[in-house]
Formats: C-alpha cells, sequence, structure tokens
C-alpha cells in the first residue's frame, strides 16, 4: 500500500490521503500514522481518497474509524499497545465526526464492506474530488 | 484439483495467502464475485490466527482450495491454540454509533461473504476452519 498526501483549499483547508493497494491488517496502523501526522500538522479535515485502493478489510476499517475519532479530537491508543488496544477502541464516533472524514469514490465492494460493518451511514461518500472538497 | 499453500503465520504474509487464493480459484474457473467475497473472508480469519491464535509465537498456516460441484471450498489449518471462530457472537450494529465497537467484526464479515463457515479440530490437534462459497 502506498499513501500519498495532497493539500487542498475549498471552504477550509483539506488533506487528501489518497491509498493505492491494499489496506489490510498488516498496514492499517501505516494509514493511521500518517494520518496523525497530517493532523499534528494543524489540518483538521481529511478525505480519504480510495480510487485506486483495491481491498479494505476489517483492519482497514478499524483504520478508518481511528482517523474519524483522532479528527473528533480523541486520543488513540499507542500502536505499541498492541492490535487489543486498537481493535477495541471503546470510544464511539460522535454525531459530527463524519464532518471532518470523508470518502472519495470506493469500489462498490469497499463501499459493500463499509456497509456490512455498518460504518457506511457514518462516512460521506463522494465519487467527484472537487465537490467532496467543497463539501467540507 | 486441489492446491495447497504453507506460509508462517506473518501479517506480512497476508497478502501472499490472498494472491494464493484469487490466483488458483480463478485457475479453476470460479466466478470473481465469488473469489472477491472468498477473499475478504480469508483475510478476515487469517489475520485473527495471526493475531488471536499464534498471538506473536511462531507458527504455519495452511489454506487449501478446491472446487467442490460448483462450491469454492477453501480450508484453513493451523497450530494455534484451539479457538472456534464461529462461536463469535455477530456484532450488534443496531447500536447507536457512539455505542458501538469494533470487536468481532472480521468473523461477521468472514460469515457475510461465506455460504458457511465450519470449525473442526484435525486428528492431529490442528485448527481446521472450512469456508463455503457457491460458484456461480
Amino acid at each position: 500500500m502506498n499513501i500519498s498526501v495532497n493539500q487542498a483549499v475549498g471552504r477550509v483547508p483539506v488533506a487528501i490521503l489518497a491509498i493505492q493497494g491494499d489496506l489490510d491488517a498488516s498496514n492499517y496502523q501505516d494509514l493511521i500514522a500518517k494520518a496523525k501526522q497530517v493532523h499534528a500538522a494543524g489540518t483538521g479535515h481529511i478525505l480519504l481518497d480510495l480510487t485506486h485502493t483495491s481491498f479494505v478489510s476489517s483492519s482497514g476499517l478499524v483504520a478508518l474509524h481511528s482517523i474519524a475519532l483522532l479528527m473528533q479530537g480523541e486520543q488513540l491508543p499507542d500502536p505499541e499497545s498492541g492490535w487489543n488496544a486498537i481493535h477495541s477502541v471503546g470510544r464511539g464516533l460522535g454525531a459530527g465526526a463524519g464532518q471532518h472524514v470523508k470518502l472519495l469514490n470506493p469500489q462498490p465492494r469497499i463501499a459493500q464492506v463499509l456497509a456490512k460493518a455498518g460504518l457506511a451511514e457514518f462516512f460521506e461518500i463522494h465519487t467527484d474530488l472537487a465537490a467532496a472538497v467543497a463539501s467540507f | 484439483m486441489t492446491s495447497k499453500i504453507l506460509v508462517p503465520a506473518e501479517l506480512q504474509n497476508l497478502g501472499v495467502i490472498r494472491r494464493f487464493v484469487q490466483e488458483t480459484a480463478i485457475a479453476l474457473g470460479c466466478d470473481r464475485k465469488a473469489v472477491a467475497d472468498m477473499l475478504q473472508a480469508v483475510e478476515e480469519v487469517a489475520a485473527n490466527t495471526v493475531v488471536h491464535g499464534y498471538r506473536g509465537q511462531p507458527g504455519d498456516i495452511e489454506v487449501e482450495v478446491s472446487l467442490e460441484k460448483s462450491v469454492l471450498v477453501i480450508r484453513l489449518r493451523d497450530r494455534a491454540i484451539l479457538f472456534d471462530p464461529t462461536s463469535v457472537p455477530p456484532p450488534d450494529l443496531t447500536r447507536p454509533l457512539e455505542e458501538r465497537r469494533l470487536g468481532g467484526l472480521g468473523v461477521h464479515l468472514a460469515r457475510h461473504f461465506t455460504d458457511s463457515m465450519t470449525y473442526r479440530v484435525t486428528d492431529d490437534g490442528r485448527n481446521e476452519l472450512t469456508l463455503q462459497r457457491k460458484s456461480g
């Protein structure tokens, strides 16, 4: 998996994280780490570009969930604390957190996985980059 | 025809397992939707075996792929601590988002993307999980 970061400005600055390849249990923490960097740099809005994401496992969903928590101001478990700490995040997503993290162009399979996990209702999904940036 | 692979139980090998399942199932003539569904399921159960079964200890995962009467059958065997993943209760997706946790999501997805998931202990004392998905 490769992650590239670009900045865009709509009504607010938006970091666009483009994920290329498979997002699975072996690399989901890399995505969380990248989002932490972006957040630490002062960006409050993230658009996850899934156009070239070919596969997302439940661990990938945990990464999306964690990033949403991060952007609503929650502290995430230290990655060194292990799988269980990260995968059993006790705090839920607040009603407004989804406004800080949105998704661009998930493939139908990934949209299906999101739906089956009950996360589709939370993440706003866009198919046009400019419209997605403008929506924040 | 049955094809088999034995890989060290490491998260980095999840991609190896998925590629093996994909290439073998397509070579067997399985339809692409069935293959995609099984890739999701295999990822989830194999990741659980690495993390919860072996818990960082060295070990192997054997993955066997076959097509039996138009049913794609995948058997995963390991020598990790004995555990029946079919006994994991489904997550409560009816709870509000702010009260929802992500535990057990992998098994939930594996169940959803397969027609059946059965567990047994083999004669030589290994976990064996059999995933079945109709093809065509």
